[in-house]
C-alpha cells in the first residue's frame, strides 16, 4: 500500500509544479472523471487486498468509469440537465463502501 | 499483494495525483478571477466603467481639438496670445480670483431677536460658523457655481470657522448681518435651502432671520488677494 501512496504524492508534486491548467468550461467534466478514478482505485485496492485483483477488470474499469463519468457530465449539459450529480453520488457512495470494506479487511487481517 | 497489481495501482495513483492537482490549480484560478460579488452589482460597475470611458474619451476628443487649435494658431503666430488669454479668464473663473455674475440668490441672516428666557442657552439663538456652513454646503450641492459670504469669495481653500463673537472665511473676519450670494439655478438653490427637514427649517426654528431673495443678476466678488502654495507642489510628469 506503501507504493501507491507514493506515487499518489509524487503526482500530486508533479501537478502542482507543472504550468498546466485545465480551461473553466472543462472543469466539471475532469472533476467528475475525477472522481470515478478514485473510485475505481479504491475498488483495486479492496480487490488487492481481497487477493482477487485482476488488471484486466481494473483498467477497463477505470477507463469505463471515468469516460462514463465524463460523458454524463458532457450530456447533461447538452440537454440541460446536472446528469454529473448522478455519477457524484454513485461514485462518492462507492467510495465510502469500498473505503469500508479495505478498513475493515486491514483490521481483521 | 502482487507485484502487478501494485505497479498498476501506484500508476493509476500517479495519474489521479496529477489530474487532482491540475484540477485544484486550475479552479483555484478560476474562482479567483470571479469575485463574490453579485452579478447584478457587477453589471452596475460595467456600466459605471463603461460611461467613465466614454467620457473620457470625450475629454480627449476635446484637448485634441484644444491642441488643434494651438497647433493652427501657432502657424498663424498672433491668435495663439488670444487662444491663451481666453484660457487664463476661464481658469480664473475656475479657481474664484474672478468676478461672476448671473442668476442667483442673496440669502440674509439675523441674528434672532428672540430674548433667551430663563434656562435658555442664548447661544442658540445666534448665527453659528455651522449654520453657514449647512447653507454653503445646501448651495454648493444645489449647484452654485460662485458662492460668497459677505463679500468673502468661497474658494477650494476656505475655511468657515468659529473666530469668538465673528466668523472667519479666507482668514477674514465677518460679523451679522451675514449676505450670502450664491450663482446657479435660483429653483433649484431656493428649493433645497426650503426643503422639509432642510437647513431653513432648522434655522427659523430657532428664530434666526433668514431671507431669501431671487434676482435674475447677483454679483460674486472674486478672490482678491494671491493664493500661495508653500506646502504643496505639483507632481512632475502628473496630469
Amino acid at each position: 500500500m506503501l507504493l501507491p501512496a507514493m506515487a499518489l504524492l509524487l503526482g500530486l508534486t508533479l501537478g502542482f509544479v507543472t504550468k498546466a491548467t485545465i480551461p473553466g468550461h472543462l472543469a466539471p467534466y475532469t472533476a467528475v472523471a475525477l472522481l470515478a478514478a478514485f473510485d475505481t482505485l479504491l475498488g483495486g485496492c479492496r480487490a488487492a487486498l481481497e487477493g482477487m485483483f485482476d488488471d484486466k477488470i481494473f483498467v477497463s474499469g477505470l477507463l469505463s468509469n471515468t469516460l462514463l463519468a465524463a460523458l454524463l457530465a458532457f450530456v447533461g449539459d447538452r440537454i440541460g440537465i446536472n446528469l454529473y450529480l448522478a455519477a457524484l453520488v454513485a461514485f462518492g457512495v462507492r467510495i465510502f463502501e469500498n473505503l469500508a470494506i479495505i478498513r475493515r479487511l486491514l483490521f481483521t487481517r | 499483494m502482487k507485484s502487478r497489481a501494485r505497479f498498476a495501482l501506484a500508476l493509476v495513483s500517479l495519474f489521479i495525483g496529477l489530474l487532482l492537482a491540475v484540477q485544484i490549480r486550475s479552479t483555484g484560478n478560476f474562482t479567483a478571477t470571479v469575485p463574490d460579488l453579485r452579478t447584478s452589482e457587477m453589471r452596475v460597475l460595467l456600466m459605471d466603467a463603461i460611461r467613465q470611458n466614454q467620457e473620457l474619451q470625450e475629454d480627449i476628443d476635446e484637448l485634441r481639438g484644444h491642441l488643434h487649435q494651438y497647433e493652427g494658431a501657432l502657424t498663424q503666430g498672433e491668435g495663439a496670445l488670444e487662444l491663451l488669454r481666453a484660457d487664463l479668464n476661464k481658469a480664473r473663473i475656475l479657481a474664484g480670483m474672478a468676478d461672476v455674475e448671473g442668476p442667483g440668490l442673496v440669502v440674509t441672516m439675523i441674528d434672532s431677536r428672540k430674548v433667551a428666557t430663563q434656562g435658555e442657552d442664548p447661544s442658540v439663538f445666534i448665527v453659528h460658523d455651522e449654520d453657514i456652513l449647512k447653507l454653503t454646503n445646501a448651495l454648493f450641492a444645489a449647484g452654485a457655481e460662485a458662492i460668497s459670504v459677505n463679500d468673502q469669495r468661497l474658494l477650494a481653500t476656505s475655511e468657515i470657522h468659529c473666530a469668538g463673537p465673528s466668523i472667519s472665511i479666507n482668514n477674514t473676519r465677518i460679523a451679522a448681518p451675514f449676505v450670502i450670494t450664491a450663482i446657479g439655478d435660483p429653483d433649484v438653490m431656493e428649493s433645497s435651502l426650503r426643503m422639509r427637514g432642510g437647513i431653513m427649517e432648522t434655522l427659523t426654528y430657532f428664530g434666526i432671520d433668514v431671507s431669501i431673495k431671487r434676482l435674475s443678476t447677483v454679483s460674486v466678488p472674486g478672490y482678491s488677494r494671491m493664493i500661495r502654495f508653500e506646502w504643496a507642489k505639483p507632481v512632475k510628469g502628473g496630469k
